[in-house]
């Protein structure tokens, strides 16, 4: 079958590789109908998470059609269409359990790398790197799905595959952000970052009764989008004090809920920009945390911050003495999708949560390096580019 | 200093109570012989059953240790996979197996990091 391969730093190359097959009794095989790309690809892409080898198949958020099912499946069937989560979960370990999927304790295959570098290993996540369980990726024309009753889901027949598609992973990220925020009625949100999981974690504090949501960005395309189709206000930080406005719309007190969605490789307009650059690309730091700073400082005295964006490693000048004196409650975490998926397809069927807006471009798999280069440098606007193999 | 052999705990969620302290070992850990010692134990809050292995013998230096494992010749690593395989087949039925045929090329730059996958259920903090 053809995929997109990770070839090293900055290199794609769609090859023919294996078809996967079935490896357990509870997997699914899916034919992929459609698999975007995510702003967390780019740390792979870029080399910042060192446990990517040659001709790994990148990609985790999709969707597709069952192809064949292991004789322990019971919820799926050939023909199936289904959205998968990212993250790769048993649904049976206490954590499962606890709904906190992606801490799963069975879903990786490798915990070694994890478990020495964070103390703990997560579960697994599709085309993610060896550190999250070596699983080939979405970006190809078939993915195996490991515990497919737990971690595929039929989607209704009144939701489209360009709607779906965002159920994967966009739209689980950023409502637990908020939900796990602690979103509230009256609200005032703030989220850095107006990508796919900024713009899904956005429309999320709206629809759990935000007042007033603020997205804050640097491209005028995104804020214009998120405008329209989130209904939210907006914050472009090269053109505006984001300090400043976000005081003057909380009435002095600063946003109750920071939410952050940029991750590792964030820019900003001031010093601090090159300063983290420099310490990153002499690998004295390996994630630039600024959205993370500016979350922190910003949010109000007792208000909570949580960080959708993917952090790897160590950062430095991080504002601990924020964070206590003014008693935040500091939160992250990869996403616990199938706790969320099955309500929101019921939300994207109502009409309540739209995310096709999202999917700007949308190509053959063959294209697909030239679609990482527009994602990458957001050229011709941007948000996000999808691939469908099977055109 | 040559260390004592330490306890290699994992809490798993049995689905059933079909493990208890006079319970016969599930697989796994049953292959690991007599060079075990194994406690079966009920974890607290309802968190489900402790499962503890340590090696009956074995007190070793760090160093010996330490050269042990980088050759994969360490008990401790099989004990580590065999306790993830057990919890793993008592809470989901079965042990997760990697992808294959893999899609990968080796290269010099990614040797060291496929035989660390390699070791991916025998090495860790477990």
């Amino acid at each position: 079958m053809k995929a997109l391969l990770w070839q090293g730093v900055n290199e794609l190359s769609v090859n023919e590789v294996p078809d996967p097959t079935m490896r357990n009794e509870q997997d699914a095989i899916i034919r992929v109908r459609k698999t975007a790309t995510c702003g967390s690809d780019l740390h792979l892409l870029g080399g910042y998470i060192p446990f990517m080898e040659r001709g790994d198949v990148l990609g985790h958020e999709f969707l597709g059609e069952v192809v064949e099912v292991g004789p322990q499946v019971r919820k799926h069937k050939v023909g199936d269409r289904v959205v998968v989560c990212s993250f790769v979960s048993c649904g049976r370990c206490w954590y499962c359990q606890q709904q906190q999927y992606s801490l799963c304790d069975n879903g990786n295959t490798n915990p070694a790398i994890t478990e020495n570098v964070w103390g703990f290993a997560p579960g697994g996540c599709y085309g993610y790197s060896h550190a999250l369980g070596g699983f080939a990726g979405s970006h190809a024309e078939y993915i195996r799905v490991p515990y497919a009753d737990q971690g595929a889901f039929t989607v209704p027949d009144g939701v489209s595959d360009e709607r779906a598609l965002f159920a994967s992973d966009a739209a689980p990220t950023g409502w637990m952000g908020a939900d796990l925020g602690g979103v509230k009625a009256g609200d005032v949100v703030a989220v850095w970052g107006a990508g796919g999981v900024g713009q899904m974690a956005a429309r999320a504090a709206v629809l759990l009764g935000a007042e007033r949501v603020i997205i804050i960005d640097r491209f005028a395309n995104r804020l214009q989008m998120a405008e329209k189709y989130l209904g939210v206000e907006t914050l472009n930080y090269q053109t505006q004090d984001v300090g400043g406005e976000l005081l003057e719309r909380s009435g002095g007190r600063g946003p109750d809920v920071c939410i952050e969605a940029v991750g590792m490789e964030s820019h900003s307009t001031g010093p601090q920009y090159l300063y983290d650059q420099v310490k990153q690309q002499l690998r004295l730091e390996s994630d630039r945390p600024i959205a993370a700073r500016e979350a922190i400082y910003h949010c109000r005295k007792g208000g909570s911050v949580f960080l959708l964006g993917v952090y790897a490693g160590l950062v430095d000048k991080f504002p601990l003495g924020a964070l206590m004196n003014k008693g935040l409650t500091l939160r992250g975490a990869q996403q616990h999708g199938h706790r969320y998926i099955p309500m929101l397809l019921e939300r994207m069927a109502r009409g309540e949560l739209v995310t096709e807006h999202l999917a700007t471009h949308t190509m053959p798999l063959d294209e697909a390096p030239q679609g990482y280069n527009m994602f990458k440098n957001k050229l011709d606007g941007c948000v996000r580019a999808v691939f469908e193999p099977a055109r | 200093m040559r260390r004592e052999p330490r306890w290699h705990v994992v809490t798993v969620n049995p689905a059933r109570d079909e493990l208890t302290p006079d319970s016969p070992l599930p697989e796994p850990l049953a292959g690991l012989g007599d060079a075990v010692e194994v406690q079966i134990r009920r974890a607290a809050a309802d968190r489900g059953i402790e499962l503890a292995v340590r090696l009956r013998d074995g007190a070793q230096s760090p160093a010996t240790a330490g050269a042990r494992r980088l050759a994969g010749r360490d008990p401790n690593q099989a004990i580590r996979a065999a306790l993830r395989e057990a919890k793993q087949l008592l809470e989901t039925g079965e042990v997760l197996h990697p992808d294959f045929p893999p899609t990968t090329q080796t290269t010099a730059v990614n040797k060291p990091l496929q035989m660390a996958t390699r070791q991916g259920r025998r090495e860790g903090r477990l």
